[in-house]
This record gives C-alpha cells, structure tokens and sequence, in this order.
C-alpha cells in the first residue's frame, strides 16, 4: 500500500465562536478575518510539515484547492504543490484535486501540472474534481452546468497532454485555434489521475470507465460508506464495464491521530478533531449544493450523509464510526489494516494535521504515524485482502 | 365576465411541450413568470384574466414543461418565445415579465416586437447597475429567502404555508436548477443587453415594488432611462414579489395600463 500525507492547510487562528456573527467559515466570513503574518506563518508551518512526512518514509505528499474559506488556504494547489517539488525528493506529490472545470482557461492547468510532473521527474499525481457547492458560489461558475464543463475540461486537459499539438479544440465551452503545451508531462501517457469524492455515483462510474480507470478516493466518510463506495466501484468495474478493477485503482483518505495509548489520542484529538468538523466544515445545505451541483436523488442522499458528518460530531462518535481513526500505534495499524483485508485499496492518505491541532502535536503525529503505524501499511498487498466476493458476503452479514 | 377557462393546455413548441396555463378572454397578455417558476396563475392574473386573454407558459425547464434542448441562456429561452408567439399566431401582444422574466420580455422585444403591443416590467431583472448590489437567491436558506423576496414576510410565509404540499419538491428543486442555469452568472443580468434597449419603441410600464431587496429601486430608474417613455409606477411597503404581495395593484395598474394601449 502506498501511504501519503494529506494536508487542508486551515487558517486555524479563525474565532471558533464566528457563528455568532457569520454562518460560515465558507463563501461569507470576511476576509479581513484573515491576517497575512499569521498566513505566512501557516503556509510554511504546513509546508514543513509535508516535507517532514516525505523525509520520514511516506509515499507522497497530498494537498488540495478551496476557495475562500478558513477550512483551507489552497485556492492554488498548484502554488503548494510548486513549493514542495523542490524539496521533497523521493515522494509523490499529489494535488486532490484541482478544479479543471472552475477554471475559465483549464490548459493553464494543464500546462502547470506539466510543469510539475516535469521538475519532480514525474512524480505528480493529478486530482481531477469539479469543487465543492461553495465553490460555485466564490468563483461564480454556474453550478447547473458543473457537470458538462469538468467532463469537457478534462477531455481538452487530456488531449492537450496526448495529442501532438498543434491542434484546435471546439467545445462548448472552451474553444481554441492551437492546443500545443510546452511542456508536456514527464510521464507517459500523462500523470495518473485520481478523483477524490464522498461518494457520488456519478464520479465512481466516471472514474472506474474503462477508458480512464482513474484511482477513486473516498474521503470523510463513516468506515461503513467507505466500505460500500470501494466496493461500488469495483462492482461497477466487473458489472458494467466488465473488467476487474485493481486494488491499486482505490484509495481511503481519513483524519489519523496517534498518540502512546488510546486514551492519550483521543484526549489530545479532541478538541481540534472537533473543530474540523463542527467548525471548518460548517456549510450551509445552500453552499453546499447549490443548485444543479447534484441531481435532485444524490442531492437528498448527500445530505443525509453530511448530517453524519457535520456539525455537532464528538471525537467520539467520529471514533465510533470510523471517520477518523485515533489511538495507539498499534490500534490505528489495526484499524486501517482491518480495512484493508476487507477492501483492498491500495493507497491510504492520513489528514495528520486538523483544524486547530498545533504544531507540536502535529509534528508529534507525522513522526508517530511515520515511524510506527505507516511501515506495517506499506507493507500490506493484494495478499492480505480477501478478495471482492469475500468483501462483499462479509458485509451483507 | 364569464370566460372560458383553459388552464393546463399542452403545446407544441419545436421539439418541446410547454405547459401553459390560459384563462380569460379579451386582449392577449403573455405573461413570463419569474425565478420560482409558477404552479397556478395567482389571484394577480385571475384578476387580469376578467378583462384579458391571460397566457401564462411555464418556460421549458420549470413546472410541467418539458425541458427543451435549444434553451441553453436567456437568449436562447427569448429566441425559444418568439418561436411560441409563432407557434400561437398571437398578435399585438401585451407582454408581461416579472423579475427573471421581465429580463426575458427585454431580450424578446430587443429581438422582435413585431407580435407586441406593450412592455410591462415588474421588479425586472437583465441590466447592472454599477454599485447596487442585488440580493443573492441562491446563497440564502428557503426560510431566509421568503424575507428577501417579500415587504412583508409574515403575510408570505402565510400564502406558503396555504400553498404548503401543492408543489412538488422535485418540480421545485427544478425550477430551482433552471434558474441558476440562466441567472447564476453574470447575476440576473446580460452584459450586451443595456446599450440596445434603446431599440424598445413599444408603450411600456416599469412597476416596481420599492422595497425590492434583489433588485433595488435604482434598477427600475436604470430601465427607465433606457427605455424611451416608459411610465414608471412604484408600489410602497412592496418588496420583489409584487405580483404575490400585491396582486389587486398589480392587475389594476397593469389592466389601466393595457386599456390606454388598446384605446
């Protein structure tokens, strides 16, 4: 299994008592809520500690792109991913995701992904996402054609990196007389692509097409969906498609606290796992799915999935249903290699650090998580899984 | 008056079916609904529909429309209504657009008024006034919403809360989506719209409720500039939904109106 660290970067000097003057930390707290020398501090704090995951023995680094929002302060993966593609030297460096589909010009995108796969000598891996609701509402793009301008903004992005140039491109959206980037990506065909999700059939069907293939991450969501997204996407591989998926084409991303023992751990979370997800991922219903994000069905089904995941969650609850997992070395080993016997996936992302956990216990976790639990992880193949058919009697019973 | 009610007709389009609701007999008013789409005429039309032929489409993609694949914009929607006047022989029409569909009247009559008789504009959406923001329809919760929409919010929860059951929430859910399909961005305005307003040369009324939250009162001043000779008439303690908050003023002022047209 490959094992990366994953990183939200979160303004976490925001005022934990905003709900008093603002509904959310998303889309309408004000900016001037944001101050640059705290910023500055944050950035290079959370570069380090990437960089310390990589140097510890993790498989790759992962970042992500939010727009205007405490929760995170990447609108631009790419400038993150640009920063630590110097430093870290061996890791992946992935970006989950980028939101080709928000952009008025997606081969700005793509020539800056080229650019990086190129200086880290292929080591970038793609996120392919169309933004979270709150998106739409802070760059303006229109939620109701989100849908047909991400498939029509990765095709261009696609052929840009695959297609001799120069070519033109006509779409609905995008139209251009010469499709010719320099450079193109250091990997062939091009760097693979994942697309992170908490489970919309929409993006398993899309991303498991046997034309793409494409590495399907399930993230902040009870071990229960997780188990029954995985699976979907297998199932959609062998039923609809007709192919068996690889292990290697799935992928769980989670909250991971580590601490000496199990009750140390939670104690220690609790308060920042807290505000992650009470605080950072507080939206309303209308950021979140504005509308024509999602059909009417999924939009009904994602909201009775977010009520398990926002607002008034306690670290143990979250611990109860698996949505983060916390403990000792030795549990949080067994909890993910639980998973991984009946699931398979074969790459893990561990979000180490989490609302307002500090620096001390951050770098504490990264080096727990690195040293203790990430090895034995690494280490597990196909050889420990028990196989599709197995997983899935497993979980009807 | 007695008139022969013809609500729930089915129409053929082009390729779509568009559900109108008609009723009344008289002269014809087409009237274009706004952002929420509409489920029946409201006591404002059955009033206008004693003395006019009120007819009132739901546009494609909203109520019990089709969805129509040549209505992409708000051009391709007023492209798509000069195909219905065709469809329907209508002439000297009276039209009548509220909000969103006030902005449709005006990229209708910019096209071809050819069918038309007289513009009426209610708390119409379409032009930009720099430094008036308007109020936000999509960000706001159901329950918030009722406030920005209306003067008086306790009377508006009352005529939901009556209304409460009729609709079905995916029929509103896709109005909803229609919406932001053509008013998410640029906000409930064209760019290109304003500089050919000059061209309107029919008989038009701007009717605008003054407490108007989504589109302040400068933006019936703006239209009013625009368009050469158009009457403007605001209604007091009246937010953006005139023809629900008040719908008597609303069929008399636009039945006055209409008469000194026909006269």
């Amino acid at each position: 299994m490959k094992v990366f660290m994953f990183h939200l970067m979160p303004y976490l000097y925001m005022d934990l008592e905003y709900q008093t003057k603002w509904r959310s930390p998303w889309v309408v707290m004000p900016n001037s809520e944001y101050d640059p020398v705290k910023g500055h501090e944050l950035y290079n704090r959370f570069l380090d500690e990437l960089e310390l995951a990589a140097e510890l023995g993790l498989d790759g680094v992962a970042v992500n792109e939010h727009h205007q929002t405490a929760y995170g302060m990447m609108p631009s993966p790419v400038v993150t991913a640009s920063a630590l593609s110097r430093r870290v030297k061996k890791a992946k460096i992935a970006i989950l995701g980028n939101a080709f589909g928000l952009r008025e010009h997606p081969l700005t995108l793509a020539e800056e992904h080229a650019m990086i796969d190129s200086i880290t000598g292929g080591r970038l891996i793609t996120g392919m996402v169309r933004g979270i609701g709150a998106e739409y509402h802070s760059m303006g793009a229109n939620p109701a054609l989100s849908h047909d301008r991400f498939h029509e903004a990765h095709d261009l992005v696609i052929q840009a990196w695959t297609r001799p140039g120069p070519f033109s491109f006509h779409g609905k959206y995008f139209n251009l007389e010469y499709v010719n980037p320099w450079p193109r990506p250091f990997q062939k065909p091009h760097p693979p692509i994942w697309c992170p999700s908490t489970g919309s059939s929409e993006t398993i069907e899309w991303a498991a097409h046997p034309e793409r293939k494409y590495v399907y991450l399930q993230n902040y969501s009870p071990v229960k969906s997780v188990a029954k997204f995985l699976n979907g996407y297998r199932e959609v591989a062998q039923t609809k498609y007709g192919y068996e998926a690889r292990s290697e084409q799935i992928g769980w991303a989670a909250p991971v606290f580590v601490a000496n023992t199990d009750r140390e751990a939670r104690d220690l979370a609790q308060p920042h796992i807290e505000s992650l997800f009470n605080k950072f991922l507080n939206l309303t219903f209308e950021m979140m799915f504005p509308p024509g994000y999602l059909s009417f069905d999924s939009a009904l089904r994602m909201a009775t999935h977010k009520k398990q995941i926002m607002g008034s969650q306690t670290v143990d609850s979250l611990i109860e249903h698996g949505v983060i997992i916390c403990g000792s070395p030795e549990t949080v080993r067994g909890k993910i290699s639980e998973a991984h016997h009946l699931l398979g996936f074969q790459s893990f992302l561990a979000l180490l650090q989490f609302g307002t956990l500090p620096r001390d216990l951050t770098e504490r976790n990264i080096r727990l998580f690195s040293t203790e639990v990430a090895p034995a992880l690494q280490a597990l193949t196909d050889r420990e899984y028990m196989g599709f058919e197995d997983s899935v009697r497993a979980l009807a019973a | 008056m007695s008139s022969a009610i013809q609500t729930g007709q089915r129409i053929m389009v082009g390729r779509c079916e568009v559900h109108v609701h008609r009723k009344g007999a008289g002269v014809p008013v087409l009237y274009l609904h706004g952002t929420e789409g509409m489920s029946e005429l409201g006591t404002g039309l059955e009033s206008l529909a004693q003395a006019h032929d009120v007819i009132a489409p739901d546009h494609p993609g909203y109520g019990q429309s089709g969805d129509s694949d040549l209505v992409e914009t708000m051009s391709d929607l007023a492209m798509f209504y000069l195909d219905l006047l065709d469809t329907l022989k209508l002439e000297r029409v009276h039209l009548v657009g509220h909000s969103m569909g006030g902005w449709l009247a005006l990229e209708i009559a910019v096209r071809n008024s050819g069918r038309l008789a007289s513009l009426s504009l209610v708390n119409a959406a379409g032009i930009h006034v720099q430094g008036v923001d308007k109020g936000d329809l999509f960000i706001c919760t159901p329950e918030e919403s009722v406030s920005l929409l209306n003067h008086d919010a306790q009377a508006a929860r009352a005529r939901q809360a009556a209304a409460a059951g009729r609709v079905d929430p995916r029929v509103i859910y896709r109005n909803r989506v229609s919406t932001a399909r053509l008013c998410w961005s640029p906000r409930l305005f064209n760019p290109s719209l304003e500089k050919w307003l000059h061209r309107i040369s029919l008989p038009t009324l701007i009717l605008w409720g003054e407490s108007d939250q989504v589109l302040p009162l400068a933006y019936a001043h703006q239209l009013a500039r625009c368009i050469g000779g158009a009457r403007l008439v605001t209604v007091p303690a009246c937010g953006h939904n005139l023809p629900y908050e008040h719908p008597d003023r609303f069929a008399s002022e636009l039945t006055t109106f209409i008469r000194s047209q026909v006269a």
